[in-house]
């Protein structure tokens, strides 16, 4: 069996003149809770939708389970799950009436007993109608569907949006439970940082449509720093140390945020820049994502300045 | 099964979805050259068109046209008379003179009290519904097509019966009151079943007549080669003539439809019958008999009238050297400049048709008729108004195929009774559309046609794909003009981009830029992306 | 298995307008019928017009009680592929629920088949089947003056016909992607040149040829573009 699930190789999608994914070069090992990330506009669902055939590349190709992603086969897509952004269901429908339609097209692999507990987990009827139900209700039900099929891929786009803390935490359980089950892989987007740092062991971040970050989640955490530093006198007005990413001064501090960077080359600059002090400022995935993707001109509302 | 399905419904849908915006925009341009020429015709000034002036008649040249202008009837024993109307009233009251063919003043009074008894000709079928109308008839309308009823009615002029005529079978079906099937009347009679029932044959024209004491109207059915005769009250099919190797030309009935009991009837009831082949026929009735008139071949259907009493059958030719106008209109300009001035020899020759079908001359009377140049002036020139000068302009948008389409469809109808709407409705419309909107100023046009395929090329230049697409798509423009170019438009106005290598601008259609063959760039890696691939999830 | 679920879920979703769409028709056509057979007295009519001059355009008349139903016919039918059309293929887009529909275990082909089946069970049911019911109805002996033309009945199955292509029409223009909004309604232009040219014509065999000619057109353009679209 293929270690790999998903693959793109220069995937690249334009509509119209405006750029949307740019030559994207991703692997998606079996297995793995895969998160992606990226800011608003940043191609995160172009590329879900172009993995899964809903979407044709202006360039480059994708295959998903062995096949590529313009010609998945039905067999193919019996094997995979997948939840809409925004839960998107038949709102006339009712819970029964949806689950039957789903069973319809999974006949071998539908799972009654765990759809049914997990409709009971979640306090849902099968006699409540689609359109009555809220958001969260919905991502639940869209959950439920898309796990009773036991689907060996699980691809989710942005699933946590508009919901509240605790049925967040429920979907996730629900998410992982799923994966505990050998051979499941999970590729899902997001902007709720906590729940990816909760869940997830591997990220992509794709910035304006670019693959800026494709790694394990304790690397990308080891990798982005945030360092403050102290200068008696002014601060340098050049600043010449290996993975800078951003700075920004404020009268005699000012503040690194660097990749990658080792402490040694920490050390090293600050002696050879003058710093009195310097110390590591405590990020969260959230602020290091923030970080991370942040535009190269950053103008701040306060008085922080940046320096080239 | 999927890609199969794609590839098959590639090939024909390209072409479909061409030739469904073609037609569309075809629709739009013509819709909209119609409409700005409408627009200028109510709301601009129409300038003064320069009429030729119609000349003035000297008294001489009165004198000469005099002869042409009088009507010249026969008499049964062959004598010619020339009434001269001389005062006319609102068309009915006319005052009129009688000459004989010397031009002696024989009678002068009003018309309706002349004492001569002319020979009276039979007149061709008119009224009734012809082809083209039963084709109207039988048009998918939202209130569904139409068709003939012919009720039957009692003493009490209550309908008893109704018979359809169905289009499709070419016959007609019969209902009593209770709309229960009674029968069936087709070529071969009348008759209850349906197998026995036959078609008529291609429909031309039916008039009909009822007697006083008829309780159902007679029809006289006319098809391509035959004339049928059908009573509905005496269930009875008859074929007064059937011609299976030719086709019926022109009918002419004298008295047909009057009933023959009365004794006093001067005239004889009689069908003629010109065909295509040239054969002229008279089909008489009580009994049904056939007379076929040996007539010369170079005389034409239309030059000959019939008039029959009860004792002597008449055959009245009108000839002429008059040079007939030709079929092609180009050439009616040099046809006018050549016989304008040329006076011409007219006559009209009286003959007795006798028991086996020879004609044996009775008289002809002969004139000359002047010139028509002195009562008629011709303006080959075009119209000056501000609508035709829109139409000239507005015409240079239109595909050049209308041009030769035009010249294809045109008939003569001048020469050749053009009935439209017998051929088919296509034929009429695409007849006219082309006539109305075929280009009239061939440089205009072109220069049309050029700057379309100029546009064209600049706008795909930058997109080709291939060779083959781009030739084709100018040739396309080339042969439709502003519907091929909106055509083009609409289906390729594509998104381009500038080639980050040579600067040109190119299509995202193909992955290469046409112009150096560069790939789209792959963006450039940075020192701080986090791309650390290769390493298995454990 | 899955086909049918498609199918049942299709039909589900425009059940509403089949019932509105038979209701229509029944409701409205029983009232002409109605008023027909009840303003005649008897089978038999004094004749208003002369036998000598039946032949003629103005004073020519057929009576056939299901002329009104005509119109009726037409328009629900286009009316209601119309509608369908709208239903099936615009509501997802602004429901955002295609994503769900096009990722089944079955091929774009088959969804757009059941699509496709399941507008043409709802012409049949809400169009057709009540227009062979009115047609029955009006043969019946000893009801109306004359039977039904065989033609008659034709034609009003032309017209449900006609419903069709504007419903294929109507599809297309739903799943257009082209630039312009005008070129995005060419579908539904072309159907309606169709409905227009089906009007001038004379001939059964011609309507026929029309209505297969643009099907045809309409369908591969429709199973091209839903192969190829993107959702």
């Amino acid at each position: 069996m293929n270690d790999i699930v998903i693959e793109t190789r220069n995937l690249t999608k334009y509509f119209g003149k405006t750029l949307a994914l740019d030559h994207l070069n991703l692997q998606v090992p079996r297995g793995c809770i895969y998160g992606l990330l990226g800011r608003n506009g940043a191609g995160k669902t172009t590329a879900i939708k172009l993995m899964l055939g809903l979407l044709r590349p202006t360039t480059g190709t994708a295959t998903v389970l062995g096949c590529d992603c313009q010609n998945l086969t039905p067999q193919i897509r019996q094997r995979i799950g997948y939840v809409t952004e925004g839960h998107r269901l038949y709102r006339w429908m009712k819970i029964g009436e949806l689950a039957k339609f789903q069973q319809a097209f999974f006949p071998g692999s539908w799972d009654d007993k765990l759809f049914n507990d997990m409709l009971d987990y979640f306090e849902l009827s099968k006699k409540q109608k689609i359109k009555t139900l809220s958001n969260g209700e919905r991502a639940q039900v869209s959950l439920a569907i898309t796990l009773a099929p036991n689907p060996e891929l699980l691809i989710m786009d942005d699933p946590t949006l508009g919901l509240d803390t605790a049925i967040r935490r429920q979907f996730l359980e629900g998410m992982t439970e799923h994966i505990e089950r050998q051979g499941r892989t999970i590729l899902f987007s997001s902007h709720i940082l906590s729940d990816v740092e909760r869940v997830a062991e591997r990220i992509a971040v794709i910035d304006r449509g670019v693959l800026r970050a494709d790694c394990k989640l304790e690397e990308f955490r080891a990798a982005v720093k945030k360092v403050r530093f102290n200068f008696a006198e002014a601060v340098p007005g050049q600043v010449d140390i290996p993975g800078l990413l951003h700075s920004r001064q404020n009268e005699k501090e000012l503040e690194l945020t660097l990749i990658g960077t080792t402490v040694e080359q920490i050390d090293t600059w600050a002696k050879s820049a003058g710093a009195t002090y310097h110390k590591d400022i405590d990020m969260n995935l959230e602020d290091q994502f923030i970080e991370f993707t942040a535009p190269d001109t950053n103008r701040s509302l306060f008085q922080w300045e940046e320096i080239k | 099964m999927n890609m199969t399905l794609k590839n098959l419904t590639g090939y024909i849908s390209t072409p479909a979805k061409t030739l469904m915006t073609l037609i569309i925009f075809l629709i739009a341009v013509l819709f909209l050259q119609g409409a700005i020429i409408g627009m200028v015709g109510v709301f601009g000034t129409p300038e003064k068109r320069t009429e030729p002036p119609q000349p003035e008649l000297t008294d001489i040249q009165k004198e000469r046209w005099r002869i042409d202008n009088m009507q010249k009837k026969f008499l049964p024993d062959g004598t010619i008379h020339l009434i001269e109307t001389v005062q006319e009233y609102k068309g009915f009251l006319k005052i009129v003179n009688v000459y004989d063919a010397n031009e002696t003043l024989l009678w002068d009074g009003k018309g309706g009290e002349n004492p001569y008894q002319y020979l009276s000709w039979a007149e061709f079928l008119q009224g009734g519904i012809g082809a083209a109308l039963m084709n109207q008839l039988q048009g998918v309308t939202s209130r569904f097509s139409r068709t003939l009823v012919i009720p039957v009615i009692d003493e009490e002029r209550q309908i008893i019966q109704r018979w359809r005529y169905e289009p499709g079978p070419d016959y007609f079906i019969g209902f009593d009151w209770k709309g229960r099937k009674i029968g069936y009347a087709g070529s071969k009679g009348f008759t209850e079943i349906k197998k026995e029932a036959k078609p008529f044959g291609e429909f031309n024209r039916v008039v009909d007549w009822c007697y006083r004491d008829h309780h159902a109207p007679i029809l006289l059915w006319q098809t391509t080669n035959r004339i049928y005769q059908i009573d509905f009250e005496k269930r009875k099919v008859e074929i007064l003539l059937d011609i299976h190797d030719d086709e019926i030309e022109k009918v002419a009935w004298q008295n047909w439809q009057v009933e023959t009991t009365k004794p006093d009837i001067r005239l004889l009831n009689f069908i003629y019958v010109a065909t295509k082949k040239g054969s002229h026929i008279l089909v008489f009735r009580n009994p049904i008999e056939r007379l076929t008139i040996n007539v010369p071949r170079q005389w034409k259907g239309g030059r000959n009238q019939i008039a029959a009493l009860q004792d002597k059958i008449f055959l009245k030719h009108y000839g002429s050297d008059w040079e007939p106008a030709p079929r092609q209109y180009r050439l009616r300009k040099a046809w006018w400049e050549r016989t304008k001035s040329k006076s011409n020899r007219m006559w009209y020759e009286l003959y007795e048709v006798e028991r086996d079908g020879n004609l044996k001359f009775i008289n002809r009377f002969e004139w000359k008729r002047p010139p028509l140049a002195e009562k008629v002036t011709v303006s080959w020139n075009e119209p000056d108004d501000v609508r035709w000068k829109t139409k000239k302009f507005v015409t240079a948008v239109s595909s050049p195929l209308f041009n030769p389409a035009y010249r294809f469809f045109r008939g003569d109808p001048w020469l050749d009774e053009f009935d439209f709407y017998s051929r088919s409705p296509w034929y009429a419309l695409t007849f006219e559309i082309t006539r109305d909107y075929k280009a009239t100023r061939m440089v205009l046009h072109c220069s049309a046609i050029v700057l379309m395929v100029c546009a064209a090329f600049w706008h795909a230049w930058s997109r080709r794909t291939s060779w083959g697409r781009f030739v084709f798509w100018l040739v396309f423009v080339a042969v439709f003009n502003l519907a091929g170019f909106l055509t083009y438009l609409a289906l390729n106005h594509t998104t381009v981009t500038r080639c980050p290598a040579c600067g040109k601008k190119r299509g995202l259609e193909r992955s290469d830029c046409p112009t150096c063959g560069a790939l789209l760039p792959i963006p450039e890696r940075r020192e701080t992306d986090l791309i650390l691939v290769g390493q298995s999830n454990s | 298995m899955r086909f049918f679920a498609l199918l049942k879920k299709e039909l589900c979703e425009t059940l509403p307008w089949i019932v509105l769409a038979a209701f229509l028709l029944v409701f409205c056509g029983a009232i002409f019928i109605g008023e027909y057979t009840r303003q005649r007295r008897g089978f038999t009519e004094p004749a208003t017009i002369s036998p000598r001059s039946f032949v003629r355009m103005d004073t020519f008349r057929e009576e056939m009680p299901l002329r009104d139903i005509g119109a009726l016919l037409l328009y629900t039918s286009c009316c209601l592929g119309l509608v369908l059309a709208v239903r099936q293929f615009l509501v997802p887009s602004f429901l955002k629920t295609w994503a769900f529909t096009i990722h089944r275990s079955v091929s774009r082909t088959t969804i757009l088949l059941g699509k496709f089946a399941a507008a043409i069970i709802a012409l049949i049911l809400s169009c057709g089947i009540i227009w062979t019911l009115f047609c029955w109805y009006a043969s019946k002996p000893g009801l109306f003056q004359m039977p039904l033309r065989q033609r008659t009945f034709a034609e009003g199955w032309i017209f449900i016909s006609l419903g069709l292509v504007v419903y294929l029409g109507t599809v297309l223009s739903a799943l257009s992607t082209a630039r312009w909004y005008i070129t995005r309604m060419f579908g539904l232009v072309f159907a309606s040149c169709i409905y227009m040219l089906l009007l001038l014509q004379t001939g059964l065999a011609l309507c026929l040829a029309t209505i297969i000619v643009s099907l045809v057109i309409l369908v591969s353009q429709i199973i091209h573009t839903f192969l190829n679209r993107e959702f």
